[in-house]
């Protein structure tokens, strides 16, 4: 939300999760501050100062904070759509890195994201939607670039649009 | 040559608290002029209407008594109009809250008890709530647009009040007026001292303190900002469009009911066929003066009742019609909407050619 402060963002995705945030009914604002704070740096949100407005932030900044935000709650489930799109390297390396460890951890984990290099670096599984259709989940290993092009289109149909490579992570 | 508005990149901070003053003092310039039209030395008609009613104990007295559901009124409906959503028919939940919560001393009129007036408060409110929840329950079953239905039942409200005083309800000693039995004993308000300010102006600063609290701090308090705000954002946080529809219509009803009733139980005494100068629709400018913040709600009931006190006043010692009270509101909606229009946008003059080519386009 544009002109709410940052964690005033966290609240609005976390109030329900985090036991912290909400006592009877009153918002801990220390502790929605901390949270926000903590994703900041964790995620090394530049910002003009502590607690600024989504708005403004940049376009890779905000990105880094709505990512490291559902990150930070370590959740059992994932599924997160072009998690490093808009982002710098050094911070998509650390977003791939922390969806790595969550897997590694033992949370599911499902990645959709048009970035190949990306998809190798930290899938183990790979499947691909194309004209809405799902192939079958190969393992990292089993499936090259040339293949999962060849999905893409579709296998044996030309023209196929829109289509998206997909990488699960098994629970 | 083309007008168009355009969407400031960042509305100014600053602009945002000036901008009531500035619709303030633009309706004042109006007003002068209206003065002047009509023959009278705008200075003077200026000092009847603004100094007047805030220059004597009796009239400041008099100022908190208009001003009680006003503010009660006003600050329901900035939490409600914060969440985008419309009730305009504020001025019916006055009238039921008024009707339901004077059922119990005309109709058992011989009941005298200590509980007689918590509880007409609490029927009051009640009809308030239930009268507000029908425009909620359209809106959130059928998708009909609040403004519309709450706005209508203003006249069905209004309507039922002058049937029952002119029928069922009416005083069987009253001489044929259509007007209720008197309020006593334990149905009226307390007031202060042997002024007309009554019980209801602690309700409505009690209300102004905690909304204030409502939506600084608590959960709720910040789903109804997001929900008016952001409705997309705030379905992905979990909170439901149709509960906060709900929740802020039944809250700034039941403030409303509470207004009625705390009117007929205080200084009008009586249920009448009118029983308010139409504070409900008053009350919306109110909300949009107090920058739908419950702290500036109190300020702007204070104002808009230095208005009627001003009409009144108006009448009396300028021979003008009660209508220009009226006339003062209206203007002060229109620059207050105007000054927060231009806060947000500007405008864009555009030139012939280029607005040619546009609809050539």
């Amino acid at each position: 939300m544009p002109g709410f402060v940052l964690a005033e963002n966290a609240l609005l995705t976390r109030h329900s999760s985090d036991p912290g945030m909400v006592r009877a009914g009153f918002v801990d604002r220390a502790h929605t501050r901390a949270t926000a704070a903590r994703v900041t740096e964790r995620f090394d949100v530049r910002t003009s100062h502590a607690n600024p407005a989504a708005s403004a932030l940049s376009g890779g900044n905000l990105q880094k904070f709505v990512v490291g935000r559902e990150l930070d709650r370590e959740p059992r489930v994932l599924v997160i759509n072009q998690p490093t799109w808009g982002v710098d390297a050094g911070a998509a390396a650390l977003i791939r890195q922390v969806l790595s460890d969550l897997a590694e951890a033992g949370a599911a984990v499902l990645v959709i994201s048009q970035d190949l290099d990306e998809i190798f670096e930290i899938a183990d599984r790979i499947a691909v939607i194309s004209r809405g259709e799902l192939s079958d989940t190969f393992p990292a290993g089993a499936i090259d670039r040339e293949r999962i092009g060849l999905l893409m289109a579709g296998a044996h149909e030309s023209g196929a649009r829109n289509s998206g490579a997909k990488r699960e992570v098994p629970a | 040559m083309k007008l168009q508005f355009e969407q400031r990149p960042q509305p100014s901070r600053v602009m945002t608290v000036v901008s009531p003053l500035i619709a303030v003092l633009l309706m004042v310039i109006v007003g002068a002029i209206l003065f002047a039209a009509r023959g009278i030395d705008p200075w003077r008609g200026l000092y009847v209407y603004f100094i007047e009613p805030v220059a004597s104990l009796w009239s400041i007295e008099e100022l908190i008594v208009k001003a009680t559901p006003l503010v009660l009124i006003g600050v329901g409906l900035a939490v409600c109009f914060r969440a985008n959503v419309w009730n305009i028919g504020a001025e019916g939940q006055l009238t039921m809250g008024a009707i339901v919560g004077a059922a119990i001393p005309i109709l058992a009129h011989q009941w005298q008890s200590p509980l007689v007036l918590p509880l007409m408060m609490l029927l009051g409110m009640a009809g308030g709530i239930a009268w507000a929840s029908i425009p909620a329950l359209l809106r959130n079953h059928f998708g009909v647009n609040e403004i519309l239905t709450s706005l209508m039942l203003v006249y069905v409200a209004q309507l039922l009040l002058d049937w029952l005083v002119r029928g069922p309800w009416r005083d069987p000693e009253g001489y044929n007026f259509p007007e209720s039995i008197d309020m006593t004993g334990w149905a009226q308000l307390p007031t202060l001292g042997y002024s007309r300010v009554h019980l209801g102006g602690a309700f409505a600063v009690l209300a102004v303190l905690v909304l204030f609290l409502f939506m600084a701090r608590t959960l709720k308090g910040f789903e109804i900002e997001v929900s008016g705000a952001a409705p997309r954002a705030s379905g992905f946080g979990g909170f439901s469009r149709p509960r906060t529809v709900w929740f802020c219509l039944a809250l700034s009803g039941g403030l409303a009911g509470l207004a009625g009733i705390s009117e007929i139980a205080g200084p009008v005494g009586q249920l009448q066929p009118v029983i308010s100068p139409g504070y409900g629709f008053t009350a919306i400018i109110v909300a949009f003066l107090g920058r739908l913040h419950p702290i500036g709600v109190l300020f702007a009931g204070i104002v808009l009742a230095i208005s009627y006190l001003g009409g009144e006043g108006a009448q009396i010692s300028l021979g003008l019609s009660d209508k220009t009270a009226q006339v003062f509101q209206g203007t002060l909606l229109f620059f207050i909407l105007a000054s927060d229009t231009l806060t947000r946008y500007r405008i864009r003059v555009q030139r012939d050619a280029a607005g040619a080519s546009e609809v050539a386009r």
